[in-house]
Formats: structure tokens, C-alpha cells, sequence
């Protein structure tokens, strides 16, 4: 009971911490926190699958543009819809667009999973690569229903209007990056219960050994499946929060460069993790804008990055700083048994 | 009774006939031995009863239901557990993580309830705790609960594995090799366990090279050749059969 109090603690911490971060900013550096926190969350995702299922899906970025492009679509007005060039003016509110797109990925995810599933290994990787790809290419080429290369352009500022309450517009990078943050608390929660309950165990009792998770009565297909499912709907999330952030969305965040930022995001962090994907999101935000490099030179980076961790530290920034972080506590803790036995 | 039963149970990989019509029934309370020179297909018999490979012909028959189409999972869902031969634990879990695993099929929390720290979620907790800690004090492990698999030295790792087929309650359990290994002190220990496993009620087949554990233990004994069945009786009777006997040491020493 006292290592949860303790563990509850400091995610109240951190969480004070992100919340006092913009505070006082220049709007460019808040408008980088807010994507850092948009990104974490589809790093989170990224990490059920790699992480807690310990499987290698080449499509996840499928399900983030999923989400940005349902929003997209479906919250384009009139007005808009004459920029866009795109025939659709639903103007669905908010509180209609997020079940949507959720529901779209949640779909997706379960199709795309329950035939990518069946195999194991590269040839996993490789299916859902091609699933993605298929997705990115008919975004490209379905011209009159998505906007082609340009994209969905004009999405509406995320306002939500309950009723008794006043309307709830976010229009600013500080005004979003708190709606982000609540979205990340929200997603680190339900990660953390997630692992915690009897469906996260079999996840990580298959993770761990396959074939002896399934003797125990592991139906390992339908764990696999629910929890590929729930990755995309989170994905899903990332994508609506990011497409009404930055009220456009274009095919890249359908594309391979959205695979890339997960796969990096997740492995410099520390896969397994709570805090590894938002560490990672933070460090993939932010060390590019310290050096003011190109675009371009981004990737080659972070490939060198990546490499880097791998070779030294293969389990993630994270989860090494937080072995050093113990070992510094016990040798004070040694220390301090020594004095107490010198000065008896 | 009868609670399992092979029924001209055969599996061929090509040409190969790794297990050609066995015929083997296994009785309630049971502690039946299969023995048989290396690559007489006692591990693939297993296989094929615990649903890792389908039979090429034959059948499986659990208390009169067929379960040789069954997939691992369903399998164990019916009460059989088993252990695999090569270590087969959850490394990166602590001890009492692994014996948890094992009560995968005896929970019932829900995500929702995880989510919301629900009541029965906290008892359900407390409940596989409590049970993984009174199995590791059964097998003697309870003061390294919190260590990872991975570190324990091999002879304890089989014993939790064992412990960890107990933990699913089975009416059947499979060991595949537990004594492969150990010196005598943990055979003892392996003989001991699997004696208050049948004290419990719970049938058990036996795959094992130490004769110590075999001949002392198993009230029946079925020995395996090329795949086929050549013997089944009590120690005594195999360990005079003369095919047996062949088997082992080869049939022409005589003429030499």
C-alpha cells in the first residue's frame, strides 16, 4: 500500500512538473510541447505493441492518420470545405468526431490485426507494413474524397460545448497542450491498469514465452488481437488530438516517416515502459531544435541515435536511468549504514 | 476410470513415424511412466495430447470428449498442464510473477475493474498473492518471491515450473523430463513433490530418464520404441521384458 502511495506521488509530481512547463514560454517552445505530448501518447501506444506484446508491427502510423483524417473529413464545414476543395461540409462537433475516429481505428486496428496476427517474426512486420502503404497510397490517389497530397486543410479550432458549461475553445498552442496533457494522463493510466489487470499479464506472460503462456490456457490470437486493437484506438486518440491541433493533416501522417518516429521515440526511450515513450517523445521533439538541423538531417540523427542506444544502451534512456537512479540511492544507503556502524 | 485416452494415435513427420498407433489409457490418480530411448517420440506423444502438434491419424480422447483438434489453450482450459523439457519458465518475471502466470485460468478481473480499482479487482489481487505465496512455501521458494526467474539456478527453476502447473489446479499433468540435470538432493526433492502431487488427487504421466524417479514412483510404466508401444505394465513387469531389455542395450550383444 505504501509503494503505491509512493508511486501515486510521483506521478502527481511529474504531472505538476508538465503542467508548469509552458508557463511563461515563448508560443514557439509551447507549441513544441504540445506536439511532444500529442506524439507521447502515440508513442505509448507504439509501446503496447512492441513493449508490452513484444511484437514488431510495421503499421502503426496507419492508425494515427486514420484517426487525423476521420476528424479531418468529418469536421469540415462549409466555409472550409470550399478551401479544401473537397465536397464534404458535415461540421461535426467534437463530441461526435472523437467516437468516430476512435471507432474507425478501433475497426481498423481489428481488421488489419486479425489477418496480420496469424504470423509472427519479419513476415508480421512486413503485412502490416503493407497494410499502411496501401492506406498512404489510396490517401494519395482518392483525390475528390481526401484531399490527395495536399490533405484535409481548414479543420475547424477544437471547441466543445457542453451543455450549462461555457464553450471550451482551444485555439492556442497553450490552451491545447493542457487538453493534450489530460490526454496523456489519461493514456498513461489506462496503460498502467492495463498492465496491471489479468488481461496485462497474459500479455506479458506471452511476451515472455509463447508457447508456455498458451499450456497455461493463454489463447494467445485473442490477447494479441484485443490488445493490437486497443494500440491503434490510443493511436487513434494521438491523431485526433494532432489533426485538431495543427488543424490540417496531410498524407504524412499516414506515412513511413510517422513508422520511423515511433520506432524511435519508443526504443531511445525504453520499450516496456510508462514514462520511456514520453522521454522519447520529449528528446525527438526537442534535440533537433537545440541543433536547428533540417529536416532532412532529422532522421539520419536519430538513425545514429538509435543505433547508439541499441549498442549501449539496449534497454532504453528510461529504464537506464532509473537502474542508475537506484544504484546511487543504495550506495547512499550503504554509505550511511557504514557512518551509523563507525559512529557506534 | 479412464481419464485419457490415446486411441491409435500416430504422427508422421514425412517418413518418419515419430509416433505410430499408440494406444495408451491413463487412469484417475494414475502416476503413469513413458520411458524409451531418445527419439522414441515420448515428447512428441505430448505434443500431440496437449494440442502443440495435430495427430496425423489417431485420436485423444479426455474423460470421453476428443480433444485432438484442440488448440494449447483449450487444452489446458479442460485441466491438463504440462511442462516442456527445455527450461520453459517467464525469465524476466520474479518467481512469484511466474507461479501467478500459472492462475491465468482461475482469475476473472476484467479491464474495467483494473481501471476503476474496483473491490473485487483488490480481493482478486490479494487472492492470487496469497496463493502464490503459499504454493512457493510448499515448494520452499517463498523467500526469493520477488527474484527474476531467470537467476535462479536451473534445478529450482524446474521445480517452479512444476509449481507452476500446480498453481493452474489440473486434474492431469504432464512432466516432460523434471528430473533432467539435477543432483540427487533436488531428484529427491522432485520425487517428494510429485508424491504430494498425487496425494492431491491429480493424474500424472511422466516422461524421465532417472529410473530412480520412474521405478519408484509410477504405479504403471508404458515404454516407447521407434514410436511404437512395445510394453506397458507395472515397474517389475518392464523391467523384465525382454524387448525392454532389447530396446535399451540393443538385441545382438548375445551374438558378440
Amino acid at each position: 500500500m505504501k509503494k503505491y502511495n509512493k508511486h501515486l506521488m510521483t506521478y502527481i509530481v511529474l504531472t505538476a512538473i508538465a503542467a508548469a512547463l509552458p508557463l511563461g514560454r515563448d508560443v514557439y517552445v509551447q507549441h513544441l510541447l504540445t506536439l511532444t505530448l500529442i506524439l507521447a501518447i502515440y508513442a505509448l501506444s507504439y509501446n503496447i505493441i512492441v513493449g508490452y506484446m513484444g511484437l514488431f508491427s510495421f503499421g502503426h502510423q496507419a492508425f494515427f492518420g486514420l484517426g487525423g483524417y476521420t476528424i479531418g473529413l468529418l469536421s469540415l464545414g462549409e466555409a472550409s470545405a470550399g478551401r479544401s476543395a473537397l465536397p464534404l461540409s458535415l461540421a461535426w462537433p467534437v463530441w461526435a468526431t472523437l467516437p468516430a475516429s476512435l471507432l474507425v481505428c478501433a475497426i481498423a486496428g481489428y481488421v488489419i490485426g486479425y489477418v496480420s496476427l496469424q504470423m509472427r517474426g519479419v513476415y508480421l512486420g512486413l503485412v502490416t507494413l503493407g497494410f499502411a502503404m496501401l492506406i498512404w497510397m489510396a490517401t494519395i490517389n482518392e483525390r475528390h474524397f481526401t484531399g490527395g497530397v495536399s490533405g484535409v486543410r481548414g479543420i475547424p479550432p477544437f471547441e466543445l460545448t457542453l451543455p450549462g458549461l461555457p464553450t471550451l475553445e482551444l485555439s492556442s498552442p497553450f490552451s491545447f497542450y493542457y487538453f493534450a496533457l489530460v490526454l496523456l494522463v489519461f493514456t498513461i493510466y489506462f496503460i498502467s491498469r492495463l498492465t496491471k489487470s489479468r488481461f496485462g499479464r497474459a500479455l506479458v506472460a506471452l511476451r515472455e514465452n509463447e508457447e508456455r503462456a498458451s499450456a497455461l490456457g493463454v489463447d494467445a490470437f485473442k490477447y494479441y488481437l484485443m490488445a493490437f486493437t486497443i494500440a491503434a484506438t490510443l493511436a487513434g486518440l494521438a491523431g485526433f488530438a494532432y489533426s485538431y491541433y495543427l488543424r490540417y493533416i496531410t498524407p504524412t501522417a499516414l506515412g513511413i516517416t510517422f513508422l520511423w518516429s515511433a520506432v524511435i521515440m519508443v526504443i531511445i526511450g525504453g520499450t516496456g515502459t510508462l514514462l520511456g515513450p514520453v522521454i522519447g517523445a520529449f528528446i525527438f521533439v526537442f534535440v533537433p531544435e537545440v541543433f536547428r538541423i533540417a529536416e532532412e538531417l532529422r532522421l539520419l540523427l536519430f538513425g545514429a541515435a538509435l543505433v547508439v542506444v541499441i549498442i549501449f544502451l539496449p534497454q532504453g534512456i528510461y529504464p537506464s536511468l532509473v537502474s542508475l537512479w537506484d544504484r546511487f540511492i543504495l550506495r547512499r544507503q550503504e554509505r550511511k549504514g557504514i557512518e551509523g556502524e563507525i559512529s557506534k | 476410470m479412464v481419464i485419457l485416452e490415446a486411441k491409435r494415435l500416430s504422427k508422421h513427420f514425412g517418413g518418419l513415424r515419430a509416433v505410430d498407433k499408440v494406444d495408451i489409457g491413463i487412469d484417475q490418480g494414475d502416476i503413469y511412466g513413458l520411458i524409451g530411448p531418445n527419439g522414441s517420440g515420448k515428447t512428441t506423444f505430448f505434443n500431440l495430447v496437449t494440442g502443440f502438434l495435430p495427430p496425423t491419424t489417431g485420436q485423444v480422447l479426455y474423460k470421453g470428449e476428443v480433444i485432438s483438434k484442440l488448440k494449447p489453450h483449450q487444452i489446458s482450459q479442460r485441466g491438463i498442464a504440462r511442462t516442456f523439457q527445455q527450461n520453459s519458465l517467464f525469465p524476466h518475471l520474479t518467481i512469484k510473477e511466474n507461479i501467478i502466470a500459472g492462475r491465468h485460468l482461475k482469475t476473472s478481473g476484467s479491464i474495467a475493474g483494473s481501471f476503476f480499482n474496483t473491490i473485487s479487482y483488490k480481493e482478486e489481487q490479494k487472492g492470487l498473492e496469497q496463493k502464490a505465496m503459499e504454493l512457493l512455501t510448499f515448494i520452499g521458494l517463498e523467500e526469493r518471491a520477488d527474484v527474476l526467474a531467470k537467476n535462479l539456478p536451473h534445478g529450482e527453476q524446474r521445480i517452479l515450473e512444476i509449481a507452476i502447473t500446480l498453481a493452474e489446479e489440473p486434474q492431469l499433468i504432464l512432466l516432460d523430463e523434471p528430473a533432467t540435470g539435477m543432483n540427487a538432493i533436488e531428484t529427491a526433492k522432485v520425487i517428494n513433490l510429485i508424491q504430494s502431487i498425487r496425494e492431491m488427487g491429480t493424474s500424472v504421466i511422466i516422461v524421465e530418464h532417472h529410473m530412480q524417479v520412474i521405478m519408484g514412483m509410477c504405479n504403471r510404466i508404458g515404454v516407447l520404441s521407434s514410436g511404437v508401444k512395445i510394453a506397458e505394465g507395472t515397474p517389475e513387469d518392464v523391467s523384465k521384458n525382454k524387448e525392454v531389455i532389447a530396446a535399451y542395450l540393443g538385441s545382438g550383444w548375445k551374438h558378440a
